[in-house]
């Protein structure tokens, strides 16, 4: 464990240069934070308490998931090095391979969460936006952890289907940030998508990764099985990554790794 | 100029003549990227019958226009061409110099990809005609006329905006590249959104700074005459489009002059990308 935290500190002193760049990127979750909570005040309130949803847990449930946005959806270095063929030197590390990308994953970006978080709580007071949820905080934050538990999962699956794609990695990354804030709950409760498309996503593991942590806060009830439906979501997709990069090792070597 | 754009639209067939899954991979991949940007937008107007004054029509007509502006503007400018900082930053643009023809006309070559980029301009062309026929008005040619300015303003903010950040590229390389990059994703993120209800600090930079709201919002709203009281116009989105590319072009020659004095810096000791 020592070497895993002595990864992410390393890994969080992030360059004085990147400032600036971060801060911009801060404020556009600032932005589509204030355009969501205009959206959700807008929506005719009959058809909202139909969803289960109340105009209130909905700004809650924007806030949260802008404030831990970087948390729900995490991406390691992992497809870059196996595309440019330095997961080789990596291999090498005195670490092994999901314990030293998840760590230098997890330096870089809880940082920038805590600092997001901060600045979006600043934002959900300027907006009148309430930051309490129904749910309990802690049985959240055991929630947080499985969703990061299976996003890290879901990353590495990724990485492995771009050793199958041949190195695909621009567009299967595209692909992946394109789709997952939609699918995963991030953007929009799944619970208002139509034509009971949410329904189905409820069921894919892209929603333990948003949807679940952010339904456990907002929501007073239901919190055990979203947690067990995460947990056993963390249980299949790491299972599934063990057995596919052992099928899959032949072509990492093959693309330099 | 003719043959070079033919050339280049020769070019973006490349994906599809690699044939079979590749091809299909390409089609679905650009055309999942690029809706996905509109797909919370999507997903409630066919939730909802409406957000504030926009029922769920005007929505759709919102993101058709917003996706054929977008379409437009990546037609256009392919290849990096829109993401004009990481050809300067990467020492690129020297090939758009040494060419015997004005800088816009090879760029604007260079950039022509009618047939890899097309998804979203496909997808926006339904999407729109489908919005247009289903609202509960009928509109005459002038309307149209104005509709087509619009898209083309549009198209011509999105452009001028990416070109006013990545103008940075000329002054710091790398620094240009990372704010390039949140430039456009502010763009497809926030462009396709009514933004009636948005708090006022939101909605002013959204409409100054981060000018998206000229994307879609604002011209959609004055071509369907959403907005509760007097509206701006349904000249405002081409006139905010002219004043912004005159403000870019300012500033790109600029930078093109100090480009022209320095040249590239990735070639130095510390260079960009070296």
């Amino acid at each position: 464990m020592h070497a895993f935290f002595a990864t992410m500190r390393i890994s969080a002193a992030m360059p004085v240069s990147d400032t600036p760049f971060r801060i911009i990127g801060l404020g556009l979750r600032v932005l589509q934070f204030g355009v969501l909570v205009g959206i959700w005040r807008s929506l005719p309130a009959d058809r909202l308490a139909a969803s289960g949803l109340t105009v209130s847990a909905l700004l809650t449930y924007s806030a949260l998931a802008q404030a831990v946005g970087p948390l729900l959806n995490p991406q390691t270095s992992l497809t870059e090095h196996i595309a440019n063929g330095s997961l080789a030197v990596r291999m090498l590390w005195p670490m092994g391979v999901v314990s030293q990308f998840a760590s230098e994953m997890l330096g870089a970006i809880v940082p920038i969460t805590l600092v997001g978080a901060a600045v979006i709580s600043g934002a959900a007071l300027l907006f009148h936006v309430p930051l309490t949820g129904a749910g309990s905080p802690s049985l959240f934050v055991l929630s947080l952890l499985l969703a990061i538990v299976v996003g890290l999962a879901v990353d590495f699956w990724f990485a492995l289907l771009t050793v199958r794609l041949g190195n695909g990695i621009w567009f299967v990354n595209a692909i992946r940030a394109a789709c997952t804030s939609v699918i995963s709950g991030a953007l929009i409760p799944l619970s208002l998508m139509p034509w009971h498309v949410g329904r189905v996503l409820q069921v894919l593991p892209f929603a333990a990764m948003a949807s679940g942590p952010l339904r456990v806060y907002t929501q007073s009830s239901g919190a055990a099985t979203l947690l067990a439906s995460q947990a056993a979501w963390a249980i299949v997709l790491w299972a599934g990554v063990v057995w596919w990069a052992a099928k899959s090792r032949d072509k990492v070597v093959g693309q330099g790794g | 100029m003719r043959s070079l754009l033919a050339a280049n639209g020769r070019m973006g067939l490349e994906p599809f003549l690699r044939g079979g899954w590749q091809a299909l991979g390409w089609v679905v991949g650009e055309t999942l990227i690029n809706v996905s940007t509109v797909l919370a937008m999507l997903l409630l107007a066919g939730r909802f019958t409406g957000v504030g004054p926009w029922s769920s029509t005007e929505l759709f007509f919102m993101v058709g226009f917003v996706l054929v502006s977008r379409g437009l503007a990546n037609i256009f400018s392919g290849r990096n061409v829109l993401m004009i900082s990481r050809k300067i930053g990467r020492g690129q643009l020297d090939h758009v110099l040494v060419q015997p023809i004005p800088v816009w006309k090879a760029l604007a070559a260079e950039g022509f990809s009618p047939f890899d980029l097309a998804a979203t301009l496909v997808v926006g062309v339904g999407t729109l005609a489908w919005s247009v026929t289903a609202l509960p008005r009928t509109h005459d040619a002038l309307w149209f006329g104005a509709l087509l300015l619009n898209v083309a303003g549009s198209a011509c903010v999105i452009v001028a905006y990416q070109y006013l950040w990545g103008a940075l590229a000329f002054w710091s390389p790398r620094g240009a590249e990372e704010v390039n990059s949140v430039s456009a994703a502010v763009v497809s993120d926030l462009s396709a959104y009514p933004l009636d209800a948005a708090p006022r600090a939101v909605l002013s930079t959204l409409v100054t700074v981060v000018p998206v709201g000229f994307i879609g919002w604002i011209p959609t709203r004055e071509l369907l005459q959403t907005a509760h009281g007097p509206g701006v116009g349904v000249l405002a989105g081409p006139a905010a489009a002219l004043t912004l590319a005159a403000i870019t072009f300012a500033v790109f020659r600029r930078g093109l002059r100090r480009y022209e004095r320095y040249g590239s810096g990735r070639y130095s000791d510390f260079g960009h990308r070296r």
